[in-house]
């Protein structure tokens, strides 16, 4: 069920709304089963056959995380060893289910070329929501372990990994932020205030989603297609369809952050921040404080620092930055795109580092050099979604060269094609992402919503303006457009 | 009342609108025909009633190109194979290709089919008629083929059936908030209309013996594509240009196959005239037209009611008027390989 589906916006997500705080004004407890009941029937609706695996991951990470708690006579070295069996099963099983084809592929290509017969595929299917899952389970035992875990009631425990908001696509949910909401009785309280500000913020990430991001992916499919098939698009075709996926991208994931953020505070429930106005950024390392906040935070806290982080010597420093990259670049989807995607990056990390080394840390520029800044970060990160898009290495190399003009300069921008989409409508919608690009994400703006409240005329005219932006979204659907996100 | 309060009731009013302007699109039966789908018009009202009209032929078997005796480059009224199955049970092997898939019937296409493996004895370029004019010219001009495309109706979305459609399969969770208004009003306007009335591009047409053509419901009215007679009939020029096609040198012959539009049948009979006389004097192919003007007073539904396209009838006709010019000897002047 995707949250821009009419069986979302009407039924389900209304449904799960009024049973929630009905419940919850009796009893928050017997509320929180069922906004868990309620996430596990969203998850079923995705895929039934996938809910078993996902309980049993619930049930074995919360009993694991109850013999990891460092309690009075428990051995240290026997719960070390559960700890590393408990990551290994966890590990295990992603790999399993979402990269055996990969290593197997990988590894055919050298058993082919050594004139050895190549294993067969295992064809396994990805259970949707899976990196998610794992990931914030792998935080939650290692926390049990570490003895930073407070809260760990089982429903709540349960409701924090199944919480439909986040569980297909994020954002990467830290347990530490969530179980003290899910166990305070005031989130089960119906307050005017959040459900308004989480309606507008639902209804900003799906105008996102549905007016912005899934018309500039008309584009950028066209072009990606075409590389993917051998096409050379021409240099203006390939630099817009590039720029369209950019700002798709941004459009796509950043409107489902936003959708979920908004429905989780219809509930009473803060979601933290996962985007702001990355593409604002005047430095590599400034975009990822700025781009999928949550992956970046649980990769730093997780990966990067346990690694030894900037602890252990400036070779060591980077490469962490590197393994954690291109492990960042691999959560995304198995393919080696995705590994370069993610090595571009350590290497972009890395070059920025050194520069600040040797201009200082608190080194202030001008305007001109702060603008120079942000245009060289803002080609970067393009450069790098086409690694990152391209279905594969070949057709990335293919969309490379038309961008740098090995095949020409000539030719007007999709003149090549006949475009399924009206060219003018698809200029109007690049223009005005492009500036959206620029302005305080959903979240801040929604802040003001009930703010604005103390204005009436102004409460009517937000409110009016937001239910408008919600018919001409919802008179949009109808079609399948499924998030970018939910295939990682 | 408080503000927040205040923002929540126009809120929930809105919603409660939108709400109900959804439950009027999912009660609005799903479209199945494309003239219905396009001008938004009621499918209960002109959807044929006639249970023979709708019933579903069998496609023909799909044969691999490298193994087909025919191959078929077409276009919607070839893609589910319905018609070819008179040559399929007449022991013919048939391949299929879209007109959007290879593009156009380049000067190189005899070779390229080569490479590919076809060594059958037919090629049957079939187009309906107003897409006539643009693929001759096309192929006609072209020296080398482009580059094959995706085949059409193969997106991303292939496969996904959404949950909701197979738990409930007789709402209509397919189309857009405002389908159900608009069509309760098209359908209306349609209804008490004396005169023509175009519904984006369907053609509402008052017809005064509709009833004993068509079986739908408002069988006074018959629905129709305002391209089809947008586009000028096929002139002396473009019969030149598919000899010229049909004369390139290749291992198989072709065989140019011209689907009448429905327009043409029922409205503007005139209109075939020399397309279907240049086909049967340049031996380029069959000629369509004669037979379904001939059998459209007598076959009801010969093209379905709510569709440009034949009804399952009027592919079997069409099928056999096929069959005949490719198996059977002295049914037409076309060269046998």
């Amino acid at each position: 069920m995707l949250f821009n589906s009419y069986e979302f916006i009407f039924l389900f997500f209304p449904l799960v709304l009024a049973g929630f705080f009905a419940i919850g004004r009796r009893h928050a407890r017997a509320a929180a089963g069922f906004l868990g009941c309620a996430s596990l029937f969203f998850y079923g609706w995705w895929s039934v056959e996938a809910l078993p695996l996902l309980i049993g991951s619930i049930a074995f990470n919360y009993t694991s995380g109850s013999w990891l708690l460092p309690e009075p006579g428990r051995n240290e070295r026997a719960r070390k060893y559960l700890l590393m069996v408990t990551l290994a099963a966890n590990l295990t099983l992603l790999a399993f289910f979402k990269y055996a084809d990969f290593f197997i592929d990988s590894l055919n290509h050298g058993l082919t070329a050594s004139g050895i017969t190549p294993l067969p595929l295992l064809h396994v299917v990805l259970p949707i929501g899976i990196s998610f899952y794992t990931f914030t389970q792998i935080a939650y035992v290692v926390d049990c372990w570490a003895g930073k875990v407070r809260e760990r009631r089982f429903v709540n425990y349960l409701l924090f990994v199944t919480y439909f908001p986040h569980l297909i696509a994020g954002p990467v949910l830290h347990h530490a932020q969530m179980m003290p909401q899910f166990a305070d009785p005031a989130t089960y309280r119906p307050q005017g205030e959040r459900l308004a500000r989480g309606l507008a913020i639902f209804v900003l990430g799906l105008a996102k989603k549905i007016l912005l991001a899934d018309p500039l992916g008309q584009c950028a499919d066209l072009v990606f297609n075409a590389a993917g098939t051998g096409t050379m698009p021409s240099f203006a075709s390939a630099w817009l369809g590039v720029l369209a996926y950019t700002l798709q991208i941004y459009f796509d994931f950043s409107g489902y952050s936003d959708m979920a953020i908004g429905l989780s505070l219809c509930l009473g429930v803060q979601l933290p921040l996962n985007f702001d106005t990355p593409y604002r950024s005047t430095s590599i390392i400034d975009f990822w404080r700025r781009w999928h906040i949550t992956l970046s935070t649980f990769l730093r806290d997780y990966l990067y620092l346990p690694l030894g982080g900037n602890r252990r010597g400036e070779v060591r420093r980077y490469v962490n930055l590197m393994l954690t990259m291109l492990i960042g670049g691999l959560w995304h989807g198995a393919a080696w795109t995705f590994v370069l995607w993610g090595g571009l990056h350590g290497a972009y990390l890395a070059v920025n580092h050194l520069w600040r080394r040797w201009a200082g840390e608190s080194a202030t520029f001008s305007a001109w050099v702060r603008a120079t800044t942000w245009l060289i970060t803002f080609l970067c990160v393009t450069l790098a979604w086409v690694l990152f898009r391209a279905s594969s290495i070949e057709a990335a190399m293919t969309l490379y060269g038309s961008m740098f003009g090995a095949h020409g300069f000539s030719g007007a921008p999709l003149a090549e094609w006949k475009v399924p989409f009206q060219k003018a409508d698809f200029y109007k919608t690049f223009a005005v992402a492009a500036l959206l690009c620029a302005v305080p994400d959903s979240v801040v703006w929604a802040r003001h919503v009930p703010g604005l409240a103390s204005r009436r005329t102004v409460t009517v005219l937000s409110a009016a303006a937001l239910l408008l932006l919600f018919a001409w979204c919802v008179s949009r659907l109808g079609r399948h457009s499924a998030f970018l996100y939910f295939q990682f | 009342m408080s503000p927040a309060r205040l923002w929540l009731s126009i809120f929930a009013a809105g919603y409660a609108i939108v709400a109900a302007l959804f439950v009027a699109t999912l009660l609005t039966p799903p479209y199945r025909g494309d003239l219905t789908r396009i001008g938004q018009l009621s499918e209960s009202r002109f959807r044929a009633r006639n249970a023979d009209s709708e019933k579903a032929r069998e496609p023909a078997p799909d044969s691999p190109l490298a193994q087909a005796d025919v191959l078929v480059v077409g276009d919607s009224f070839s893609i589910e194979r319905r018609w070819q199955l008179d040559l399929t049970l007449s022991g013919l092997r048939v391949a299929f290709s879209h007109w959007d898939e290879i593009g156009a019937l380049c000067a190189d296409f005899a070779e390229r089919l080569a490479e590919r493996g076809f060594r059958g004895r037919w090629v049957i370029a079939e187009t309906i008629e107003r897409e006539l004019q643009g693929r001759v010219q096309d192929s006609y001009r072209c020296a080398r083929m482009p580059p094959v495309r995706p085949p059409p109706h193969q997106g991303s979305t292939t496969g996904f059936i959404p949950r909701r459609a197979l738990l409930w399969p007789e709402l209509n969770w397919g189309e857009t908030l405002l389908t159900g208004v608009i069509n309760e009003w098209h359908t209306r306007r349609a209804a008490r209309a004396d005169t023509e009335l175009v519904f984006a591009n369907t053609r509402v047409v008052p017809m005064q013996h509709g009833c004993r053509l068509f079986s739908h419901a408002a069988c006074e009215k018959g629905l129709f594509y305002a391209i089809d007679l947008q586009r000028s009939p096929a002139s002396q020029a473009q019969l030149e240009q598919m000899q010229a096609i049909a004369a390139r040198p290749a291992p198989w012959h072709l065989v140019w196959m011209v689907m009448p539009d429905k327009s043409t049948i029922y409205l503007a009979p005139d209109r075939r005239r020399r397309v279907s006389d240049g086909l049967s004097a340049r031996c380029l192919g069959p000629d369509l037209f004669a037979p379904l003007l001939a059998a459209r007073d007598t076959m009801i539904d010969l093209y379905l009611p709510n569709d440009t396209h034949l009804s399952p009838r009027g592919f079997a006709l069409v099928g056999g008027v096929m069959r005949r010019a490719l198996v059977e000897p002295g049914e037409t002047c076309m060269r046998r390989p």
